[in-house]
């Protein structure tokens, strides 16, 4: 069974789901229509489940919780965001955009955020694949692997934000290129996640020195 | 992601999405293509739905891995959201894309 049996909770009438962590199909199973937020089941403890923090009520709002080993295993941002459009209107347009947008953030919160990865090691076909074997012994511990990425979204008539949160240490503003720098075209192998950010969002900001990332997007 | 190499093994047509999940389907794309003889180097986008950056930088290093042994590497065909990643980072300007 994919998803654990939702369990109502407070008086919201919030629906609460696990992932078991195991596939796409069975996080799609988790997110099912009623579902208001969904948790990996390896996240499931005291400790961690009280990272959680919960915002006031938006006409409609969606939670994903998931490891670090599950997003860098899976393509966690597709299914989330087909879980969106199945609660809110969203044109093929848009939906494309979003899922631009959000796949790079949840990238850059997993390899930059949790795993403290720099971009260097993916400038060649051996340096990249070296960089993967680095992730996969990252992933042996289990403090590492099970270290949290929160995907939130929540939307009203007008607008739709999805927040990406990681677990790192974030970075400061001063090290991230400069608009012209992120916008020429460059033979860089990585680096364009903000610059990608920018063109397929209304909005984007940097919070909480940089462990969250918010995107804007007008309905 | 799903790949299709021609015969000569110098071109291949990828499909479905390609994103930094991809990386071990595309080190295998890779270095069928770099072991090829054929000046130039092919990928069909025209069946790509969906790309990141990850997908982007890998493009690239191809591309530097090709100009290594002396051959060419052609984009062909990209649309939809891929076209639209080509524009936002300019990638027309260091490839050669064919429509």
């Amino acid at each position: 069974m994919s998803a654990i049996s939702p369990v109502r909770r407070n008086e919201v009438n919030e629906t609460l789901t696990c992932w078991d962590g195991v596939s796409e199909s069975s996080l799609a199973g988790a997110l099912s229509l009623r579902v208001t937020e969904c948790m990996e089941v390896a996240l499931i403890d005291g400790n961690r489940y009280n990272q959680l923090s919960f915002r006031p009520r938006a006409a409609g709002c969606l939670r994903l919780a998931v490891t670090t080993r599950s997003a860098y295993r899976h393509k966690i941002v597709r299914v989330f965001v087909a879980a969106l459009a199945m609660r809110t209107e969203l044109s093929r347009s848009l939906r494309e955009r979003i899922r631009t947008a959000v796949q790079e953030a949840v990238i850059n919160a997993m390899l930059h955020g949790n795993l403290a990865m720099s971009s260097e090691g993916f400038s060649g076909l051996e340096s990249t694949a070296a960089s993967h074997e680095i992730i996969e012994g990252l992933l042996t511990s289990p403090q590492i692997a099970r270290s949290l990425i929160r995907v939130e979204a929540v939307w009203n008539s007008a607008i739709l934000n999805v927040l990406v949160h990681d677990s790192g240490t974030g970075f400061k503003r001063k090290k991230m290129p400069l608009s012209e720098e992120r916008h020429a075209a460059t033979d860089a192998k990585s680096g364009r996640g903000l610059a990608i950010l920018e063109a397929f969002c209304d909005r984007v900001a940097v919070l909480r020195g940089g462990t969250t990332i918010k995107l804007g997007f007008r309905l | 992601m799903r790949f299709e190499f021609d015969a000569d093994e110098s071109k291949v047509s990828i499909s479905g999405e390609f994103t930094f999940t991809d990386h071990a389907t595309f080190k295998v794309i890779a270095a069928r293509l770099l072991d090829g003889q054929d000046k130039a180097i092919v990928i069909d986008l025209a069946k790509l739905e969906f790309i990141d950056s990850a997908g982007l930088g890998m493009l690239l290093i191809v591309r530097d891995e090709a100009d290594k042994a002396r051959r060419s590497l052609v984009l062909r065909s990209p649309c939809g959201q891929v076209k639209r990643m080509f524009d936002v980072t300019k990638f027309d300007t260091l490839f050669t894309v064919e429509a």
